[in-house]
């Protein structure tokens, strides 16, 4: 089975990511990247980077492709080409995430999977990409931010880097899937998009005491390139 | 503030000087305060006794708080300290005449007295002032606006340490140097336990803390209470606010070992008046002593023998305080003074004193053992329940083993069964008390703990069970350990309501058109964890009802716009996808054509509804459902339920979150729609009860053409990042024919006057489909399904009940949601839904009655503000029963 195309829109509307009201009621100047409105920077860039590296922020990624990809026999070392990760929720369902650049390149990988795989074990790929919301806390603190919303082992034998996590965060469902930035840890939280806002707001009052502020993707990128 | 540098904090309105360090009880007594609280029930005055939190002798209200312990509680500046349970003030409580009136309130007064529930009502709100533990503080809704006050974390460590004295920081080491991460929690502001105010172990105490806190493995948490040790470790633990934490906390802790190091607590020895102030047990005076540099009385006499009594001699003369006598516990009578002492009594003498201090029973703190599931056992050579057959990964280092202890007194000990000898200091409940109730046959631990309350309060027990187990032996004739201890169970210590419930915790989901309602003027109602716009208050001169109006003229009259965003969308693929709709659902879909949708039901095999929505083919294998917005993962679990094992190729996804759904209605919603997409809307090119997939305003969306609001309309599901745009064009497109958005209040006036039902409101978890007027949804023709036998038995079964849809004679009468339907008085009925109706200019409401009187045209009554009023029986549609305007 192939991936709905629900989300392969072929025209000059942007996309709003749910919390894209929530951020410039937050101050954040919005730019188109990839047909979405994304926060490019609540103010400076380089304090907002330099605030994450010393302690946590977070920003909203929710226009990241996710794919839901299901097979029952999917094999362990399965992957893709690119900069796509597959996080395994459990035995038979991974989230697919990539960049945006990537994604026709990653859609494709994933529908010629589906093509030839056996009929007597069928793949599933969906598009979720509007489904899920994305939220990146990045920062030494950021384990501690986590630590203060869900019951989760968090040292580095429990969730090395690239792997990932199903959890509640206050009785809503979360994927937490860690991807560290150069030097810096960083904690990928998805969850239903119709609780992005409420996510965010739990996430930034758990985050106050470590002086938790927004970023946006400018500062996203000095980060990744430092 | 500098760290030498003295403050000040409020009392009564006066202010307190405190020194950096200092605890608000030792301040408070550094500046000559001696009573800290009057008692539960007797109101006897009350002073620092234990210094260490264990005792109820300095429960107050700080900052609004009710009972905390301020002989722990850190000092900050400016805080308001006030007393609490006085009438009028500390120093003169009326009620403590009650004393003189204890001969009323014998043990276990309430079940003697109040054994009608009248009495008992009338009386227990006295009781409460008279008897509380202060006022509970501001209501959660009272901090509107700031941020809860309570929080909770979670840690997960290889080890969990309790206690903070020198085992507890030995163990954390130990562990740190295994390559461990151990979490040590310990409930005092510093760590050193008794080591912090014992001067000859002031370079070890050191030590040993400068290494813990150099340590990255080992995470402190200080001014932290374990109030309990649950299944596979978990434990429990409330983070009071101190230096640094302004919050109130419970932290989560999971570990794979857990270590008590909990040491030792002193509780009291019985003789008469051992509650008067001025009465402190040896360890709170090393502390005040030790931590504070505060000398609690300058002549003393020391009660108890051996090292332990010579040890606290020399630190108190040392201190400036004479020591008048050291006196053996067998030989004390009674403390004398009258609230305060002045002296104690011996068999041969009376001795002068304004502070006595009391060499006390040394009780491990084992109860977070025993919470695990180890034994305590009673050793006479160390006077003292120990713990045994600790439970696996449960370890206890340190004094909590015992290893250290001998006995104060010899047990069972001798005391008097008097009025004024506490055995309780939270319930004021005495050792006459205890005899009294052992008296009564209540002879066992846990049923004289149950009916004398002794060991219920505050301090759980550390000040009182080692003597009412005591106390229990010698009247009974039993030993120590026949009598046994009674069950540990958490929370101890007590741990505040607010702290347990935590944050504001009741998540909201929102529409992606959330924000475009607000911009509209939205009224929200809460359905669920949903924010659904109840209507729209768009002109600040209407109220309620015109508003919801002016929005039904608008769909019936021309078109308005519904944001169904909160419907379950589930999107069910594959080869067999027809064969689970149809294993599942009690109508056919594996024959569904192309392009067209179906209305779905679901029964459990008791033939009882458990959901409805609709069912859209939109390709071979592919079908889209919608379904009630509460039951959608349900649905998505019963389909994937009944898909196991199956071996069908079938893949279900729930998109709910994914889509932005809109229902435009109305008679120019063709109009509207058509100024959007290129699908030809037409009536024989899109019939009712069709789906198609193309553009609408440029964005990918399905339309389905059906009409839960009796009028021709297209539910519309587009990408939810492309919501608000799809909403947006709607309402510009719709501008010509005045659209209008309406909220749920509307949908469910418009969808009431078609009969149409909720399912969970107008049905319950009895309901089947034909007692539920709609028999058509089962088709009893096809193969198997969930709940077919059940339903072949229920078509041939006369029905008990009916839905009806009734109208109501009294124009001016509507009943409410869930109002009864009576006869002769008698309930025979119940209203499930009901509004009025404009196009019938009078109530309309859905309800169940008795099957006789489900009749057309019976007339029945319903009650309207306790009143019966008039109404009719209709089986057929209010509004258009033809159904002429959804084909339209």
């Amino acid at each position: 089975m192939t991936m709905s195309n629900s989300s392969a829109v072929q025209n000059p509307v942007r996309r709003r990511s749910p919390l894209a009201e929530t951020l410039e009621a937050l101050g954040a100047k919005l730019g188109d990247a990839h047909d979405w409105d994304v926060a490019l920077s609540f103010g400076s860039p380089n304090e907002e980077a330099e605030a994450v590296r010393q302690s946590v922020g977070l920003t909203d990624l929710s226009r990241i492709p996710k794919f839901d990809l299901r097979a029952r026999n999917l094999d362990p070392a399965f992957a893709l080409d690119g900069d796509a990760r597959v996080w395994r929720q459990r035995r038979g369902q991974s989230l697919v995430t990539c960049s945006p650049e990537s994604r026709a390149s990653v859609a494709a990988q994933l529908d010629h999977y589906a093509a030839s795989a056996a009929e007597s074990s069928p793949v599933y790929v969906s598009d979720v990409t509007p489904v899920y919301a994305a939220l990146l806390l990045a920062g030494p603190r950021g384990a501690a931010v986590i630590r203060k919303l869900a019951d989760l082992d968090l040292s580095g034998e429990a969730l090395p880097n690239l792997a990932c996590t199903q959890t509640g965060i206050h009785h809503v469902y979360a994927l937490v899937a860690r991807e560290d930035l150069p030097s810096l840890r960083a904690y990928l939280i998805f969850t239903g998009r119709e609780y992005a806002e409420w996510l965010w707001e739990t996430v930034m009052h758990a985050g106050h005491e470590f002086g938790m502020q927004p970023f946006g993707s400018q500062a996203h990128e000095i980060l990744g390139a430092s | 503030m500098r760290a030498n540098e003295r403050f000040s904090f409020f009392f009564k309105g006066k202010l307190i000087e405190a020194r950096p360090g200092d605890s608000i009880g030792a301040a408070m007594f550094r500046a000559g305060v001696r009573v800290f609280t009057r008692s539960f029930k007797h109101h006897r005055p009350r002073g620092l006794m234990c210094v260490a939190g264990n005792c109820p002798n300095c429960l107050m209200n700080v900052d609004g708080v009710p009972s905390v312990r301020v002989c722990t509680a850190p000092a900050r500046p400016n805080v308001r300290v006030t007393p609490q349970n006085v009438f009028p003030s500390l120093d003169f409580d009326v009620l403590a005449a009650s004393q003189k009136f204890d001969w009323l309130m014998p043990v276990g007064w309430y079940y003697k007295t109040f054994t009608s529930r009248g009495a008992w009502k009338r009386v227990e709100p006295w009781i409460r002032k008279a008897a509380g533990l202060g006022e509970p503080p501001p209501a959660m809704a009272e901090f509107a606006g700031e941020a809860p006050p309570y929080e909770h974390r979670y840690i997960h460590s290889d080890v969990a340490i309790i206690g903070g004295g020198p085992a507890g920081l030995s163990a954390a080491l130990d562990a740190s140097q295994q390559g461990l991460r151990a979490v040590l929690i310990d409930d005092q502001t510093q760590l050193g336990g008794h080591l912090r105010f014992t001067p000859s172990e002031a370079e070890r105490r050191d030590r040993l803390v400068e290494k813990v806190l150099a340590d990255e493995k080992i995470e402190v948490l200080s001014r932290s209470h374990c109030f309990g040790l649950y299944e596979d470790r978990l434990l429990g633990v409330v983070q009071l606010p101190c230096e640094g934490r302004e919050i109130e906390s419970v932290a989560h802790v999971r570990a794979e070992r857990v270590v008590i190091a909990t040491g030792v607590f002193e509780a009291p020895l019985l003789f008469e008046n051992n509650d008067l102030v001025g009465v402190m047990l040896s360890s709170g005076v090393e502390r005040l002593i030790g931590l504070y540099g505060i000398v609690p009385g300058s002549r003393t006499v020391i009660v108890g023998e051996g090292p332990r009594a010579e040890r606290i001699a020399a630190l108190l003369r040392d201190a400036g305080s004479e020591v008048a006598a050291t006196v053996r516990p067998d030989q004390v009578v009674s403390a004398s003074g009258s609230g305060r002492v002045n002296g104690l009594r011996t068999a041969d003498a009376r001795i002068a004193c304004d502070l006595i201090v009391v060499c006390g029973h040394r009780v491990p703190n084992a109860g977070l053992l025993h919470q695990a599931g180890a034994g305590l056992e009673w050793t006479d050579e160390k006077g003292a329940f120990l713990p045994t057959r600790l439970p696996p990964n449960v370890e206890a280092v340190g004094d909590v083993t015992g290893d250290d202890l001998s006995p104060a007194v010899a047990a069972p000990p001798a005391y008097p069964v008097s009025k004024r000898c506490y055995t309780c200091y939270c319930e004021d409940v005495t050792t006459a008390d205890l005899s009294a109730a052992i008296g009564e046959g209540f002879n066992e631990i846990e049923t004289l703990k149950r009916y004398t309350t002794v060991s219920m309060g505050p301090c759980q027990g550390r000040m009182c069970q080692i003597s009412a187990i005591g106390v229990c032996a010698n009247e009974t004739g039993r030993s120590m350990g026949e009598t046994g201890v009674t069950t540990s169970r958490p929370p101890n210590p007590s741990v505040s309501l607010g702290a347990l419930a935590g944050g504001a915790h009741t998540p909201v989901r929102r529409s992606p058109l959330h924000h475009e309602h607000e911009a509209l003027g939205v009224v929200w109602m809460n359905m669920g964890e949903w924010k659904r716009p109840r209507y729209y208050a768009s002109d600040p001169s209407l109220g309620e009802r015109e508003c919801i109006e002016r929005e039904y003229r608008a769909v019936r009259e021309r078109a308005g716009v519904v944001d169904v965003g909160p419907l379950g969308k589930i999107e069910v693929t594959g080869r067999d996808a027809g064969r689970l709709l149809d294993k599942v659902y009690t109508h056919r879909f594996g024959n569904l054509p192309i392009g067209r949708v179906r209305y779905a039901v679901i029964c459990d095999e008791t033939g009882t509804i458990l959901d409805d929505g609709t069912i859209s083919r939109l390709a071979d294998e592919h079908y889209f459902l919608t379904t009630t917005t509460g039951n959608l993962e349900f649905v998505v679990q019963w389909l994937e339920w009944w898909l196991i094992d199956t071996g069908w190729d079938v893949h279900i996804a729930n998109v709910t979150g994914g889509r932005s759904s809109i229902n435009v209605a109305g008679p120019k919603a063709r109009e509207v729609l058509s100024a959007l997409t290129d699908i030809d809307l037409g009536t024989d090119a899109f019939k009712y009860m069709a789906c198609r997939q193309g553009e609408v305003a440029g964005v990918p969306a399905i339309l389905l053409r059906i009409g839960f609001t009796g009028e021709m309309g297209w539910e519309v599901h587009v990408p939810a990042d492309y919501g608000a745009h799809v909403w947006k064009s709607v309402l510009e497109a719709g501008r010509p024919y005045d659209i209008r958005p309406f909220g749920v209040e509307t949908q469910r006036v418009l969808r009431l006057e078609k009969k149409h039902v909720i399912i969970g409101v107008d049905t319950d978890a009895l309901s089947n489909p034909y007692e539920a007027d709609m028999p058509w949804v089962t088709k009893l023709d096809k193969p198997d399904f969930i709940g077919k036998a059940s339903l072949e038995t229920l078509q041939s079964t006369p029905a008990g009940e009916r839905l009806i849809g009734f109208t109501m004679l009294d124009a001016g009468r509507i009943p409410e949601d869930g109002a009864s339907i009576v006869r002769d008085g008698e309930p025979v009925g119940r209203v499930t839904s009901a509004r009025y109706s404009f196009v019938n200019k009078t109530g309309v409401g859905l309800g169940w009655v008795k099957a006789e009187l489900a009749q057309e045209g019976q007339e029945i009554m319903v009650r309207v503000d306790g009143e019966p009023v008039r109404a009719r029986v209709q089986h057929a549609a209010f509004y258009d029963p033809a159904g002429d305007r959804l084909r339209m």
